[in-house]
């Protein structure tokens, strides 16, 4: 019986009608009818319109999906992000088949207002204000894909947010764009007042949350494996969880290690994935749920709005910010609003857009009020550390299934190939070194490659890739350095040719000397007493890749 | 012998009162010793009834001198008053059920303080000392427990001051923020000493408003910590901050005239009916003047020697001495001015945005608009202070934002 609204999820709203309503009424409305809630009755006719109560329509609306007859009818159903799927465990609307931008499937990056074009509209939701992150990127949306999956990677890898507006326009950009870093609202437990530019709201019951059950030391993901040879990919990621004492029984840090649902992820973005996975876990959960008599507390703030929290004796504060509230100096804590629960009120209007608005009725007459009750609310911190940055879309996520950004915790990145932004593997225990790269016209390391877990041998597979700067012949060695134990192979750029393991390595850093002689050509040295190639050097393409597997150990590794 | 209730003196209860557990319930009449006309009742029967529900103090000492046995700290859980009507004097009744604390005769108080170097436009980032908190005189010192300090290496002292307090947390420098706690006894004849309190007169009397609930509109008032306080002027003037001088057992006033109330020439009177108390207890003492979309908010500390008038006004305020001395700029002269020895004592303006001075006439302006803070300080004993009230430790003072509460912990 209230309307919830949420940031970056799906918020919802239940309304019931007596059970005096005429029939006729009852029976015009079917599921998928859009209801509009408007803070007052719009009681001219003429006022009644699908465009102007969509604009009036400032604590929403919701799409009747859901219907209830006890004794009274009950309406619910979601907000009107409804349009564009309920996300997991529901049908979807999916990603364009043909990209309404081809480069979607280019290997350039493309900013974000290029990734929204290319996905929106979908079921009558359309860009409103879209503003580049400045962060770009690349990929491929496989199709088919829920949008709303799709959606969410687009922002998190573009660092955006978005929120869908009631007038059926969706929004995105970065996190200040949407909702100013500067708070125009504090909420205490002192009575409403106006304190200058803020608007200080009441507090009725503030309840404090941390939780670090689900705090993580580590994740381990597996993946999926190299194009040019498939199976998993395992890849870990380990931190230092703040907020926690961190020490295990005896002394020493403990081993939390989360194993995180990778799969769909190629190898190139699995660290990136993971990183985030970790991210999310690197704290407690922090969440504060309060109630607010405030007159209008709801229109005051929206779901995703950064706020002040100030009631020291509670905990809730942060030294790192300094405000004047009540003539004295305060110190209050920047959250954000991850749900506003309002109850429906006898002043507030009640519309059924029919139809998609060919009929409106106005159901105000019949609704059940709810008058008296208080706005709940829920937020969710930046985490109380002096000088802890802006919350970003990996770390909102309170309780899985609970407050925060869209999506569950962990949620799968669809995205596929970002071959051009590999990420350098430093965390995962050995760091190839090339010497002698800049032979020829010089080349670059890319150290990105994946690890392949062999259970048979109890070894993973490391790729590890040169790629060649200009074209032209190139003379001389190349060198990998390589610990003892390791082993090396070839594999070719672009086919899934793989020649045979070399011995492992001998005595420590002997050297594995990889000799270029022509594109599908390569030998390898396993020692450093080996025999020297004698072929020619050969010629290569412009940034053709040059791939030699390592196989490594496991225990080496993790 | 009468009973005191927090700030409610010249109570004279019934003989009948109960106790039952941790519950008293009390009755009986006002004093007549200190009852003095009708008007007055009705200002002490508000103050009962504002002892309930009161925001501020959760806890209060009750004292009673015909019984000590009763004497602690007691939350009151109900208050009532009854009308005037045909009784002695006509002086009314009242009633009070009190809920008894947790060792409840000498209990342990806990200020709680946040404190950073106070956001400014001066480019300042660090105090070479500050006021954290301030615990009663009669407090047993060697029960001062300062350990409890977050976020820096606080090094404190306990210092006494003029006004009968013990600064128990008092830093040598700031610059990072920090946050702590002062663990300390009283009892309930001590934990008021140099407290905080808004006062309000009616007719010839001041009073002590309890809680948030002044008696009528707030027309005439003046906060205070005990050793400078801040109000409508005792004479012509639109404000009046007052300095308590130990030596001579008296209040040092100066007047002040600024556009911050639309007066800018000494000797206007100025009654504004719109003042709300914001807070009211031992720590500090608020009041809010509303000037339509703007407030000028006054506010002062326990054992400072300062207060603060946060503005929110999009103005370009002043701020002066209505009688101008031999005033000179502060070593930053961005940040106000002084005045020169007024009784023996001096007197500080600043902003903890920039200003300008007019060394003739005393006043300090804004030099930009918007909300800002302005600081009204006072040094004991002028040119020749002795610490911890030089000027350069008031200033330090000054520019040391804290926030502070003291509530009772369990031993």
């Amino acid at each position: 019986m209230a309307y919830t609204q949420r940031f970056r999820k799906a918020g919802d709203a239940s309304i019931s009608l007596r059970a005096s309503t005429p029939w006729g009424i009852l029976d015009a409305i079917l599921p998928q009818d859009h209801i509009v809630i408007t803070p007052q009755r719009v009681t001219s006719p003429a006022d009644l319109t699908r465009a102007n109560l969509l604009a009036l329509a400032r604590l929403g609306g919701f799409t009747m999906v859901y219907l209830r007859r006890t004794g009274k009818y009950t309406l619910s159903g979601p907000d009107v992000s409804y349009w564009i799927g309920g996300g997991e465990g529901y049908p979807n609307p999916i990603v364009p088949k043909t990209p309404r931008s081809n480069r979607i499937r280019l290997g350039t990056p493309a900013n974000l207002t290029t990734w929204l074009n290319g996905l929106f509209p979908v079921n009558g939701i359309t860009l409103g204000t879209v503003t580049n992150t400045g962060t770009n990127t690349t990929g491929a949306i496989p199709y088919p894909a829920p949008v709303r999956e799709a959606l969410d990677d687009i922002c998190q890898l573009t660092g955006a947010e978005w929120r869908i507006n009631n007038d059926f326009t969706l929004d995105a950009g970065p996190s200040t764009t949407l909702y100013p870093l500067l708070p125009s609202v504090i909420l205490s437990a002192e009575k409403a007042s106006t304190e200058g530019t803020l608007r200080s709201v009441e507090a009725v019951q503030l309840e404090r949350e941390i939780d670090a059950s689900t705090t993580a030391t580590r994740v381990i993901g597996y993946g999926s494996g190299p194009e040019t040879e498939g199976g998993p990919v395992v890849r870990q990621v380990t931190g230092t969880p703040t907020g926690v004492r961190n020490v295990r029984p005896g002394g020493g840090t403990p081993d939390f290690t989360i194993l995180a649902d990778a799969a769909g992820i190629r190898p190139s973005g699995l660290m990136a994935h993971l990183t985030s996975v970790l991210n999310e876990y690197a704290a407690p959960d922090r969440t504060v749920r309060l109630t607010s008599r405030t007159f209008n507390a709801s229109g005051l703030v929206r779901p995703g709005d950064r706020l002040w929290v100030w009631s020291p004796l509670d905990d809730l504060y942060d030294l790192a910010n300094q405000i004047t509230f009540r003539g004295q100096p305060a110190f209050p804590v920047r959250l954000r609003a991850a749900a506003v629960t309002t109850p429906i009120t006898s002043e507030m209007g009640v519309y059924a857009l029919i139809n998609d608005g060919a009929t409106i009725i106005d159901l105000s007459q019949w609704v059940e009020w709810e008058d008296g009750a208080d706005t709940a609310w829920e937020v969710t911190p930046t985490g109380r550390k002096p000088g802890a940055a802006n919350i970003s879309t990996s770390t909102l996520v309170v309780t899985e299934g609970g407050s925060g950004s869209g999506g569950n915790r962990h949620s799968v990145a669809s995205h596929a190939d970002r071959s051009s932004s590999d990420v350098t593997d430093t965390t995962a225990g050995w760091t190839p070194v090339w010497t002698n790269l800049t032979v020829g016209t010089g080349g670059t390391p890319e150290n990105a490659g994946s690890y392949v877990v062999d259970n048979d041998t109890g070894s993973m597979d490391l790729d590890v890739r040169v790629r060649l700067g200009n074209t032209g012949s190139v003379t001389g060695e190349i060198l990998l350095a390589m610990p003892t134990g390791y082993q090396i192979r070839r594999t070719v750029g672009g086919g899934p040719t793989y020649g045979t393991w070399s011995g492992q390595a001998g005595g420590a850093n002997v050297a594995g000397l990889v000799q270029f002689n022509s594109f599908t050509s390569l030998r390898l040295r396993t020692s450093a007493n080996a025999a020297t190639s004698a072929t020619a050097p050969g010629t290569w393409a412009a940034g053709d890749p040059i791939n030699i597997s390592v196989r490594v150990p496991v225990e080496s590794v993790l | 012998m009468t009973l005191t209730v927090g700030r409610v003196t010249g109570l004279h209860p019934d003989r009948d009162w109960e106790r039952d557990g941790d519950f008293i319930t009390l009755s009986g009449v006002f004093d007549t010793a200190v009852y003095r006309d009708e008007a007055e009742v009705d200002v002490r029967r508000m103050q009962v009834v504002n002892l309930a529900n009161n925001p501020d103090e959760e806890f209060v000492p009750v004292r009673w001198a015909s019984d000590p046995s009763i004497d602690g700290f007691y939350r009151v859980v109900d208050a009532s008053v009854s009308a005037l009507g045909p009784v002695r004097n006509g002086a009314g009744r009242w009633s009070l059920t009190l809920e008894r604390s947790y060792n409840a005769a000498n209990p342990r108080m806990e200020t709680v303080y946040m404190a950073a170097v106070r956001a400014n436009g001066l480019s300042i980032t660090s105090t070479s000392s500050g006021a954290l908190g301030a615990v009663p005189s009669i407090a047993d010192t060697a029960d001062i427990d300062t350990s409890n300090s977050q976020g820096s290496a606080g090094n404190f002292a306990i210092r006494a001051c003029i006004g009968g307090n013990v600064l128990a947390a008092r830093l040598s420098t700031l610059s990072a923020a920090l946050r702590g706690s002062v663990l300390f006894s009283a009892g309930p004849g001590e934990s008021a000493v140099g407290g905080c309190l808004v006062e309000q007169r009616i007719g010839s009397n001041w009073y002590p408003v309890v809680g948030r609930q002044p008696f009528g509109p707030l027309r005439e008032w003046r906060i205070s910590n005990g050793i400078v306080r801040l109000g409508t002027a005792p004479v012509a003037g639109p404000l009046s901050f007052e300095l308590w001088r130990a030596d001579t057992q008296t209040w040092n006033a100066v007047e002040l005239v600024s556009t911050l109330f639309g007066i800018s020439t000494a000797g206007a009177s100025s009654v504004r009916a719109n003042l709300s108390v914001i807070r009211n207890d031992d720590d500090a003492a608020v009041v809010r003047c509303d000037l339509g979309t703007s407030a000028e908010t006054f506010a002062i500390r326990r054992g400072v020697t300062f207060a603060e008038i946060d503005s929110h006004s999009g103005l370009l305020p002043d701020l002066g001495f209505s009688t101008p001395t031999a005033s000179a700029p502060l070593a930053t002269a961005t940040m106000g001015l002084r005045s020169g020895d007024i009784n023996g004592d001096r007197f500080i303006l600043a902003s903890n945005q920039p200003v300008t001075n007019n060394v003739t006439t005393g006043t300090i302006t804004r030099s930009g608009s918007g909300p800002g803070t302005y600081l009204v300080g006072a040094i004991y004993k002028g040119s020749a202070a002795a610490a911890p009230y030089t000027q350069a430790e008031v200033i330090a003072d000054m520019f040391t934002a804290v926030w502070a509460k003291t509530r009772l912990v369990v031993r």
